[in-house]
């Protein structure tokens, strides 16, 4: 497992309930996802064509927390990272460690690309 | 010579057997006597009433005019005191008497009052009957505290009606759970949850010992000591028969009156039916055995005897949408040799329990997903041997749709149960009488007019046999909220739901996906008019930030601009804006007016503010353009200014949700130069008069507009455009354009609901538009007051920093 350290990106406040919003930061463009209890992270970039994800609907497939590509409808797996449908075996999209810590939303870093 | 049949009781059980009677060949002058002042109405539904899901002309059963055409004299008002059997007559407080030949005692029963202080003062009220719910309803509202005595199956509905109608309630029961006479302890907790997070407060174990207050009820006093505050009490403690009369005339009667099989009282003329009545020890609360009594008192009081009345299994089915139950038979699993089948499931709050014998079915128990009643109620009735399903007993076999269950099921099998309609019955009259609507079926057979809970089923047995059956559109609307957008428009305008979140928490998995969010929030604005909880979490990016998303992730920018009319200024402060923010491409659209693409979502706010002009909606299932003609303004051509009705056309439909997008077009003659006949709503101006049509398309598929109406005045042709938008608002199906919404209903009901309706039935139309447009406002205003986060990314440096962050949300 990785071991970059957690970096404090902002206040949960600032992230819109069970919405997305952008992150800019060390180059990447980040999709972050409040989802009431806690905070998801991937990389802003649908597998499919590029698509935003930090615009897509969250919603859930097969019991996990998904969120729709706005693009061509796509689900992503906001945990795994995982295409879910259309193709289950799809490609992946890169996801963050993500936490809130006494109302602060941090991050980590994630060096090892989840590829399945 | 006829006789003289008269009847005491114009209620559910008594008119019922009179129905039955007609049906016969019989020889009888009828008389109904009623303290009741209404005519013949469905009880059950006065729950509904109380909701506010029903109008008291919706639960009528039969009304005036039945009582005239079948011969049947309707003595309504007039309280019976008391049945002289040595004579034969009966006797009114108001003083009048009337002989018989025979007497049909159908008093039905009245609320049980448990000894309480003060339970006479003003403000507590039973729930029994219509005038009952009127005055529930008059004083109820938001603010009342109201405390409802009793949990249960009443008691319930009458505490999720009361709720619905805005009070504060808190149910009180006696028992340790509710709807202990149906529930096992499991149960009533599960159902205690549900209403709980409906709103409503429950407190089991609570022994009410005074009402308080002076003259009005203030509050409750429990005998723990506790006291709550209370400005309306509904006693819902039980029932007892109404066979006081009858007692004292000289019959047999116990609690309630006693009856044998053929309904016969221990006079030889003088018969009972209902809830007044009492057979081999059995008490009556529910309608389906009284309507089974009903049946055999006509045929044998016709000379018809044939099937004898043998008691009943008792059944319950609690009224409140999103808290089901469903309970029959014996459910006491402590009894020697019963084995009991449990499931539970907390977290989606359904728990379903099956008492077994020598593998066949007691008792059910059913909260949270009554969905399969009727097969546990057949498995009971007919004592089917279960030994073959016992590894699937709780689950609905998976392969069977509605259909070939229904398929399944015996001819006797009762579909309705509260109009005890079998399903033989149901087949025999759909072949013989040619139905193939569900609607026609209910007039028909009078199946699903009861509780309304068999109506799939019918749905399915019509959908199976009927030849001319047409699909009607009641697909649900997504696995996330399993009921058609009519049901959902319906929850959510009973039920009160003002937001996507709420309707998904209490009928859905409680998140929702793209598919039923965005619908959702189109259902709670038109249902509450604009006046709902808007979510912007539900709503596709594209409604989120107002503009077109792009393959790119920018977006497009499309001004509104009326009838395709705008101004060298316009134009110019268009071309400022372009260069200002390197918009990459402008290009007329195919809707007369101008599109700025590949802008980026930070920059939308200032974009709009510097364009200073409204949005286009060209990004949302609302009103896109009135694209216009030059019409009689220049076209030497022209009949009709098209120009000038089209920009008022537009400025009066603009800033709306609808269904999906709708596009319009006003020509100024028939040449149709801005195509209205291929649009949604067009209007075709001629010499003299306007023709309105509706349902075009020229896009994935072409259809010719129908005619809506012709009119001879531009105003009349605006208002006609208004009332088939508004109708199309409020029944179109989320994503269904008008051409597929024009075919689905037929242009001739679209005519008779709209421009040939009644007047206030338009006058109504135009009103919900008229608040629904008050409430609306132009989308880009939100440039100003922007809510937090929406167009902004954050930007983070590489270590991280708190700190700005801090500020930001500082600012908002
Ligand atoms: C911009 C425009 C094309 C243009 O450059 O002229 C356009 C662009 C799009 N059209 Fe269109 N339509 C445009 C006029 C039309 C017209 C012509 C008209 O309105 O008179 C039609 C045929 C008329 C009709 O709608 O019936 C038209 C029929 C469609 C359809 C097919 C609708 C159908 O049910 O048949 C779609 C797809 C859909 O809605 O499901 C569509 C969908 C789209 C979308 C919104 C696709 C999408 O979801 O992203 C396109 C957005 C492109 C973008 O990058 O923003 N567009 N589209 C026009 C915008 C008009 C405006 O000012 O608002
Ligand atoms: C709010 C509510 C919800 C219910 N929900 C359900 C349900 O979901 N399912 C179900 O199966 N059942 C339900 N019931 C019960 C059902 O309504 C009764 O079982 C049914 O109405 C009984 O019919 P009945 O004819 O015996 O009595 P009633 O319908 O009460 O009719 C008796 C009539 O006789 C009149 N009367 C009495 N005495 C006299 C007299 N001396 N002179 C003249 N008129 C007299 C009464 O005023 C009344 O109008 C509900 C009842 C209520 C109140
Ligand atoms: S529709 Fe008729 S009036 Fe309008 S521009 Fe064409 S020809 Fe002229
Ligand atoms: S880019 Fe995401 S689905 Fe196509």
């Amino acid at each position: 497992m990785s071991s970059s350290p957690w970096i404090a990106i902002t206040v949960i406040e600032n992230l819109p309930l069970k919405e997305g919003r952008t992150l800019h930061w060390k180059g990447l463009d980040i999709a972050l996802f409040n989802l009431g209890t806690r905070v998801v992270a991937v990389e802003n970039k649908c597998p499919h064509m590029d698509g935003p994800l930090v615009d897509g609907i969250v919603s859930t497939f097969e019991g996990r927390i998904t969120v729709t590509c706005p693009l061509h409808t796509r689900r992503i797996c906001l945990e795994s990272g995982q295409t879910l449908k259309p193709a289950t075996d799809g490609p992946c999209v890169r996801t963050f460690p993500a936490k809130i810590v006494d109302g602060l939303v941090l991050l980590q870093e994630n060096t090892t690309l989840d590829v399945i | 010579m006829k006789q003289r049949l008269a009847v005491i009781g114009n209620g559910m059980a008594g008119v019922f057997c009179v129905e039955q009677i007609l049906k016969h060949n019989h020889n009888f002058d009828i008389t109904i006597f009623g303290d009741e002042t209404h005519v013949n109405y469905n009880r059950i539904l006065l729950s509904s009433v109380l909701a506010g899901e029903k109008e008291v002309d919706d639960i009528v059963l039969n009304d005036i005019d039945w009582y005239k055409q079948n011969g049947i004299q309707a003595k309504l008002g007039l309280r019976i005191d008391k049945i002289d059997l040595a004579n034969k007559t009966i006797h009114s407080v108001q003083g009048c008497t009337t002989s018989f030949d025979k007497l049909l005692i159908a008093t039905g029963s009245s609320p049980f009052l448990p000894p309480i202080g003060g339970i006479d003062k003003q403000g507590v009220f039973v729930f029994r009957t219509l005038d009952d719910a009127k005055h529930l309803l008059a004083l109820s509202g938001a603010g009342v505290k109201a405390v409802v005595i009793g949990g249960g199956l009443l008691g319930l509905e009458a505490a999720r009606g009361l709720q619905l109608q805005g009070c504060d309630v808190t149910v009180l029961h006696l028992g340790t759970h509710l709807m202990d006479r149906q529930l096992d302890f499991t149960g009533g907790q599960f159902l205690k949850r549900k209403l709980e997070s409906l709103g409503i407060a429950v407190r089991c174990n609570a022994v009410t010992t005074a009402f308080t207050g002076d003259a009005h009820v203030e509050g409750v006093t429990l005998n723990d000591g506790t006291q709550l505050p209370a400005n309306l009490v509904v006693v819902a403690a039980g029932i007892k028969p109404n066979s006081g009369i009858a007692k004292i005339a000289g019959l047999d009667v116990n609690k309630g009156i006693l009856v044998n099989e053929y309904l016969e009282t221990s006079h030889p003329d003088v018969y009972a039916v209902g809830e007044c009545t009492e057979f081999e020890g059995q008490l009556f609360g529910l309608v389906a055995p009284l309507f089974e009594q009903g049946k055999v008192l006509a045929a044998s009081i016709t000379g018809n005897r044939g099937p004898v009345f043998t008691g009943y299994t008792p059944a319950t089915k609690l009224k409140i949408m999103g808290a089901d139950v469903f309970s029959a038979g014996d459910f006491d699993d402590m009894r020697e040799g019963v084995e009991c089948v449990r499931l539970e499931d907390p977290s989606l709050g359904i728990y379903k329990k099956l008492i077994l014998r020598n593998n066949k079915l007691e008792g059910v128990i059913l909260v949270g997903d009554a969905s399969d009643d009727h097969r546990f109620m057949d498995w009971l009735r007919n004592g089917t041997d279960l030994t073959e399903q016992r590894r699937n007993l709780l689950s609905p076999a998976a392969s069977a749709g509605l259909g070939e269950d229904a398929a399944a099921l015996p001819d006797s099998h009762t579909v309705c149960g509260c109009n005890g309609v079998s399903k033989g019955a149901i087949i025999e009259a759909i072949h013989n009488q040619g139905l193939c609507t569900l609607a026609q079926l209910k007039d028909k057979t009078r199946a699903a007019t009861g509780c309304g809970s068999c109506a799939g089923l019918c749905q399915s047995l019509l959908k199976a046999v009927s030849p001319d059956y047409a699909e009607e559109k009641a697909k649900v609307l997504c696995s996330c909220v399993p009921f058609s957008q009519d049901q959902l428009r319906e929850i959510i305008r009973s039920q009160k739901l003002k937001g996507v979140q709420e309707v998904l928490d209490i009928y859905g998995n409680g998140i929702g996906c793209e598919v039923c969010k965005p619908a959702l929030s189109y259902l709670v604005d038109v249902v509450w008019l604009g006046d709902h909880d808007e979510d912007r979490s539900a709503r596709f990016i594209n409604d989120r930030v107002h503009a077109n998303i792009q393959k790119d992730g920018t977006f497009s920018v499309i001004p509104r601009m009326r009838g395709g009319v705008t101004t060298p200024a316009e134009l110019r402060k268009i071309a400022d804006v372009a260069e200002k923010y390197n918009v990459p491409l402008v290009k007329v659209t195919g809707s007369q007016r101008i599109d700025l693409l590949g802008v980026k979502k930070a920059d939308l706010p200032g974009m709009w503010a510097d364009l200073g002009m409204r949005s286009g909606q060209a990004y949302t299932k609302g009103v896109r353009m009135v694209k216009t003609c030059v019409g009689s303004t220049f076209c030497r051509f022209g009949t009709q200014d098209s120009i000038a009705t089209g920009v008022e056309l537009e400025r009066r439909l603009e800033d709306l949700f609808t269904p999906h997008k709708t596009k319009l077009a006003v020509v100024g003659c028939p040449r149709n130069c801005a195509e209205a006949t291929v649009k949604d709503i067009g209007l075709i101006g001629q010499e003299g008069s306007w023709q309105v049509v509706v349902g075009g398309a020229a896009g994935k598929g072409v259809r010719k507009a129908d005619l809506l109406i012709t009119v001879e005045t531009t105003e009349e042709a605006l208002d006609a455009s208004a009332l088939f938008f508004q109708y199309y608002r409020e029944h179109g199906v989320y994503l269904e354009r008008t051409y597929d919404f024009v075919e689905r209903l037929g242009m001739e009901k679209v005519r008779r609901d709209t421009v040939y309706a009644a007047d206030d039935v338009k006058q109504g139309l135009l009103d919900r538009l008229q608040k629904s447009k008050d409430r609306a406002s132009d989308a880009w205003l939100e440039r100003d007051n922007p809510r937090p986060y929406q167009f902004a990314p954050i930007e983070v440096p590489n270590d991280g920093l708190v700190q700005i962050q801090m500020q930001e949300k500082a600012h908002v």
